[in-house]
């Protein structure tokens, strides 16, 4: 009899790599096959098991699924699944390499588009299961000397993400929601040949995560606070971005919105 | 800590609102513990305000106590996620499967594995479960699995090792009364004799569910797919069960396919019923 930890092993083995067959399963040998094969038996786990991950792929990339179809989509999360075996017993974590599988895999790498439309999806999921955020504390912002504003270092909310796209996949997003999809009025053009470089905000309020689009300075803006950088520094950085942008209203319209939670001075 | 009695149902998303609104008239509820590890999330918020109304029962699925290395770092790693939500969560029991989902400390199967039932894998278990219940700190309970393969060296019998682990370990039994039928169907044993063998004090719950029957290389596997009602043979079994082990706790699950509540309130009702021309009741209203 083969060990216990051998014997996982080949299980596991046995229903991720593919497709099974009197000679490729692992177990043949520790199991009783008195009225079902090996690979019959195996092929019980494998689907079972094969269908949990997919569960949660739908769950975490459904624009991916409605703009490639359904059948295609559990083709391609087959073959993201043999090359990436779950290492989480949170199924929350699972499908981060997925925007880069479609890259690379020979039937999707030509919809140029579609990682990073994967990319907003898992920036989407992320956001919508992180902590909550507390709000500033006002009283105590106003108190900071202002010799010390400069080292200020302001906090964003948990939910923020950002990201940059070459192809409006803000729009795609939308255009795959339900309600856009129940609504024959709703239909856009998007033009995927232009190059303008979006930016986003994704931040979650209350239980809906909301995906804005921001301009370049408010995007480094906001990419300076994540990286944690002094109020002095973002000033500098921002400033080359746009001259004529007032900071001041960009940090004021964000402690509003949420995404700025709160402050450290270094 | 509140103490849990009756028959309850497992909550599911799709029910989320109605719990809100109408506040179903039920004991307790079961929760999936891994639906909830994040605070942040939607369905977490949710619970919050259900959680008010109803205790809960927190269940497993990710513990993997059968995995063979008690150090699995994946399973280290969840350990502490669960702890951090039970904590939070603060349910009147907890529960996970006998079964693995982890291997060679890496990988992880999103499905409950089915376990040799050997002397190494019994020494394994029991290590895990002592390891489990000493960093939550608390008691947890056992549910007996649904197999549809046995090992050819499997010499314990299901009951025999789940048994000892509630000996050795201090754990509890959640005895899933469709699993015993589902397993007495696929390996061949009497259901009956499966309840007999079962100590009675450690059996803190039970589970009721449907199950499906699927056709492999022209032999009946049965499976159990929580997306049925209960069926007559396995409410015959509850019935034997509840005449044995008294009325525990009870939970009605449904996880595929989540029909309308007052198909599982149904469900619940009948449960019910059987609990009360059990011989159980009978003596104690004699």
């Amino acid at each position: 009899m083969t060990n216990l930890a051998d014997l996982q092993k080949n299980f596991i083995h046995d229903c991720l790599s593919g497709k099974l067959t009197d000679d490729t399963v692992l177990l043949q040998n520790d199991v009783n096959t008195e009225f079902i094969s090996a690979k019959g038996l195996m092929g019980i786990y494998q689907q079972s098991s094969i269908a949990n991950i997919m569960h949660s792929m739908k769950l975490t990339y459904p624009v991916i699924e409605k703009l490639v179809g359904h059948d295609f989509f559990n083709g391609t999360c087959r073959q993201f699944i043999r090359l990436h075996w779950p290492i989480t017993a949170n199924m929350d974590d699972y499908g981060f390499e997925f925007a880069n599988f479609l890259e690379e895999f020979k039937h999707t790498r030509q919809i140029t588009y579609l990682s990073d439309v994967a990319r907003l999806e898992w920036l989407f999921h992320q956001s919508s299961l992180a902590d909550d955020s507390i709000t500033i504390d006002w009283l105590r912002l106003s108190q900071v000397p202002a010799d010390d504003a400069l080292a200020l270092k302001f906090v964003l909310a948990p939910s923020v993400r950002l990201f940059s796209s070459s192809f409006p996949v803000n729009d795609i997003w939308q255009m795959n929601q339900e309600c856009s999809l129940d609504d024959p009025n709703s239909s856009v053009n998007i033009n995927l040949e232009s190059s303008q470089k979006v930016s986003l905000l994704l931040f979650r309020k209350h239980l809906k995560v909301d995906i804005l689009v921001v301009t370049p300075e408010e995007f480094a803006l906001l990419e300076l606070l994540m990286n944690k950088q002094t109020l002095a520094n973002a000033i500098e950085v921002v400033a080359t971005v746009n001259d004529t942008c007032s900071l001041d209203d960009l940090i004021q319209k964000y402690i509003e919105l949420g995404v700025i939670c709160g402050f450290t001075v270094e | 800590m509140q103490n849990v009695q009756g028959v309850g149902i497992g909550l599911r998303h799709r029910h989320f609102q109605e719990f809100i609104e109408q506040k179903p008239d039920l004991p307790w509820l079961e929760i999936h513990t891994e639906n909830f590890i994040s605070s942040g999330s939607t369905s977490s918020k949710y619970l919050d305000i259900i959680r008010q109304d109803y205790p809960l029962s927190a269940h497993c699925v990710g513990l993997s106590l059968g995995s063979a290395s008690v150090s699995c770092p994946v399973r280290e790693l969840h350990l502490q996620k669960l702890k951090a939500t039970i904590d939070r969560l603060e349910p009147v029991l907890v529960s996970d499967h006998l079964s693995w989902s982890a291997s060679d400390g890496v990988h992880y199967l999103p499905d409950l594995l089915p376990i040799p039932y050997t002397q190494e894998a019994l020494n394994i278990v029991t290590e895990n479960i002592n390891r489990v219940q000493d960093v939550l700190q608390r008691q947890i309970l056992i549910e007996n699995p649904s197999n549809y393969l046995s090992y050819i060296d499997s010499p314990i019998p299901e009951w025999e090792f789940i048994s000892l682990l509630a000996k050795s370990t201090g754990c509890g039994i959640l005895l899933d009364v469709n699993n015993v039928y589902v397993n007495a169907n696929n390996h061949g044993f009497d259901p009956f004799h499966y309840l007999k063998q079962i100590p009675v004090e450690p059996v803190k719950e039970m589970h009721l569910a449907g199950y499906a029957v699927n056709n492999v290389e022209g032999k009946d596997v049965y499976i159990d797919t929580h997306g049925h009602k209960v069926v007559d043979n396995v409410w015959d079994l509850y019935q034997k069960a509840v005449d044995r082990f008294g009325p525990v706790p009870t939970i009605i699950e449904w996880d595929s396919e989540v029909p309308d509540l007052s198909v599982l309130m149904k469900e619940k009702h009948k449960a019910d019923a059987i609990v009360t021309n059990s011989d159980w009741y009978k003596l104690k209203n004699k």
